[in-house]
């Protein structure tokens, strides 16, 4: 599976500017990512104060070890992945209160689905009853399987810096999305070709395992 | 090609997965085969319902977040700032002695730097020392040293910017970007210079303007510098248009035009756009409104766009694209997607 790296120019442009001190950079990565990022340790840690605080954590790191900072991938995949480790540093000292293995938890990942947002009136495509079957069939999705779609359609990751963030294969995060994908389709429209549906299954192999 | 390949094909196409290979091999596959484009009409549907994902927790306003970011980075100032200090207080008591005017001079002339950052979706407007008045567009930065106005007039500016340069013939107006430095005396005109966008564009409204390359640019076309006349815009592309990329190669073209007003409407209420292609107005757009715009097919984004786009919502812009284009968008949260309009 040949990909190209994704670079985000933007972000690697303010990142070498975040490593010269400039804090106007360090304001802009600041704003487009702590809000997610917090949703994303909030996955973890289901508590406001404690993902805000490993979010915190997290930028005060970069920015006072800003001369070492080693980003390979991308910078949205180094702060998912410093977030979801420091989350899991978070459970493990709670090892008492809370299950380590919290992926076990069904709680967890909810899709947040919105019919429309204040500011994009436009944008509730997908009306009322197809909305709710959507919602439905992601949150029936396989625990592992829905954090790997929810990374992508909620935190905009792509394959590439998913694996990188979760120390998977690529292939196997590709493979992921694409079952989430199928499932949902198959929830969505029933009336599936069924000659499809046959060479599907010929050609098909076993999803690998994670 | 194997249904199952097809499938994965047009997946990864509408998660923006693909490589241009791919994105062809995709559209090709959309076009030509009945099921393909059964299947893309149905994915694009789930992709764009789950794309709604909006999420109201942690939500906070800009400058919330910008006070949260300052925290972080204040912590950090005051105890370089002391550092510096005692480091200047030792090399003075040492060198006092023997080259103590020279150091003082040194530290007297020490060269401070503002830097004016307009983000995504917003316009800033700013009036210099020496009267020089600055627009700045979205997603910009102007940066200029305390010097300016008495030793120097030079502005650094990435992104874009239309100045009124006050009138000081001792004193040479410049405005550097990473490939062009643009010279002018007292005149009126227009800079655009975003490191990702193909083209570097120098517009001159009023008077004249002399265009030099940067030291490190390599642009043969411009020799030792362009001087341009009121209405011509010079036009200099990159190939190819990554910032970051060496052996940049640069084409220059002059152009003469009957009115390049319009060029800097961007800063007005009223905002013209002249035979623009869909793909350089998407990126405008982008900047200007803080959206991401993708298209369905390449040959949309050739289409060109001449119209009038006042300080409206989103919404009613692309709407009004809409109807003199002959195209529809889709909006989902800050994503747009542009498509053929099947009625035509």
């Amino acid at each position: 599976l040949q990909r190209e790296i994704i670079v985000d120019t933007e972000d690697k442009y303010h990142l070498d500017r975040i490593k010269g001190g400039n804090k106007e950079s360090f304001e802009a990565i600041f704003i487009k990512y702590y809000q997610n990022l917090c949703r994303y340790a909030f996955e973890i840690l289901r508590s406001d104060d404690d993902s805000q605080d490993v979010v915190t954590e997290v930028f005060t790191n970069i920015w006072e070890k800003r001369g070492e900072i080693n980003v390979n991938l991308s910078v949205a995949s180094y702060l998912f992945r410093s977030v979801h480790n420091r989350s899991l540093n978070v459970i493990r000292g709670k090892k008492n209160k809370i299950s380590s293995d919290y992926l076990s938890n069904s709680d967890k990942f909810q899709l947040v689905l919105q019919e429309g947002h204040k500011d994009f009136p436009l944008s509730g495509l997908i009306q009322g009853e197809k909305m709710e079957l959507i919602k439905s069939a992601v949150n029936n999705l396989p625990n592992k399987c829905k954090q790997i779609f929810l990374m992508h359609r909620k935190f905009k990751l792509k394959y590439a810096e998913i694996a990188d963030m979760l120390n998977i294969s690529e292939h196997t995060v590709k493979a992921q999305v694409q079952i989430a994908l199928q499932k949902l389709r198959a929830a969505l429209y029933q009336t599936m070709e069924s000659d499809f549906k046959k060479s599907k299954q010929k050609s098909n192999k076993k999803p690998p395992a994670i | 090609m194997e249904p199952s390949r097809k499938e994965e094909l047009i997946i990864d196409y509408l998660l923006g997965e693909c490589n241009d290979k791919e994105k062809t091999e995709a559209k090709k596959l959309v076009d030509s085969d009945d099921m393909a484009l059964g299947m893309y009409q149905q994915y694009r549907d789930i992709v764009l319902g789950a794309n709604i994902v909006y999420d109201k927790k942690f939500a906070l306003s800009k400058n919330e977040l910008i006070g949260k970011a300052r925290s972080i980075t204040n912590k950090n100032k005051s105890v370089k700032a002391n550092f510096r200090k005692i480091w200047y207080g030792m090399a003075a008591s040492l060198l006092i002695g023997a080259i103590g005017v020279l150091l003082y001079i040194n530290l007297g002339e020490k060269e401070t730097f503002t830097t004016y950052t307009v983000p995504i979706g917003a316009k800033g407007q700013i009036d210099l020392k020496d009267g020089t008045r600055a627009w700045i567009n979205a997603g910009s930065v102007l940066k200029y040293s305390d010097f300016y106005g008495y030793k120097n007039r030079i502005v650094y500016l990435e992104g874009e910017g239309y100045f009124e340069v006050a009138k000081n013939e001792n004193l040479t107006f410049m405005v550097k970007t990473k490939e062009v430095c643009v010279k002018a005396l007292g005149t009126k005109f227009n800079v655009k210079a975003y490191p990702n966008d193909a083209s570097i564009e120098t517009s001159l409204m009023e008077g004249s303007v002399m265009v030099e390359k940067s030291k490190n640019a390599e642009i043969s076309g411009l020799g030792n510098g362009l001087l341009l006349e009121p209405n011509q815009s010079l036009v200099i592309k990159k190939q190819p248009v990554l910032h970051n990329s060496q052996n940049v190669t640069f084409t220059v073209q002059l152009n003469k035009l009957d009115d390049v007003g319009y060029i800097s409407s961007w800063k007005d209420d009223v905002w013209s756009i002249k035979s623009e292609p869909l793909d350089e107005l998407a990126k405008k757009l982008e900047r200007r409104y803080n959206i991401k715009i993708m298209f369905s097919d390449e040959s949309l984004k050739k289409i060109k766009f001449t119209g009038k786009i006042k300080n409206d919502p989103v919404e009613q812009v692309l709407k009004a694209i809409e109807l003199t284009a002959g195209i529809k968008t889709h909006i989902s949260h800050n994503e747009v997607l542009i498509e053929k309009d099947s009625r035509n």
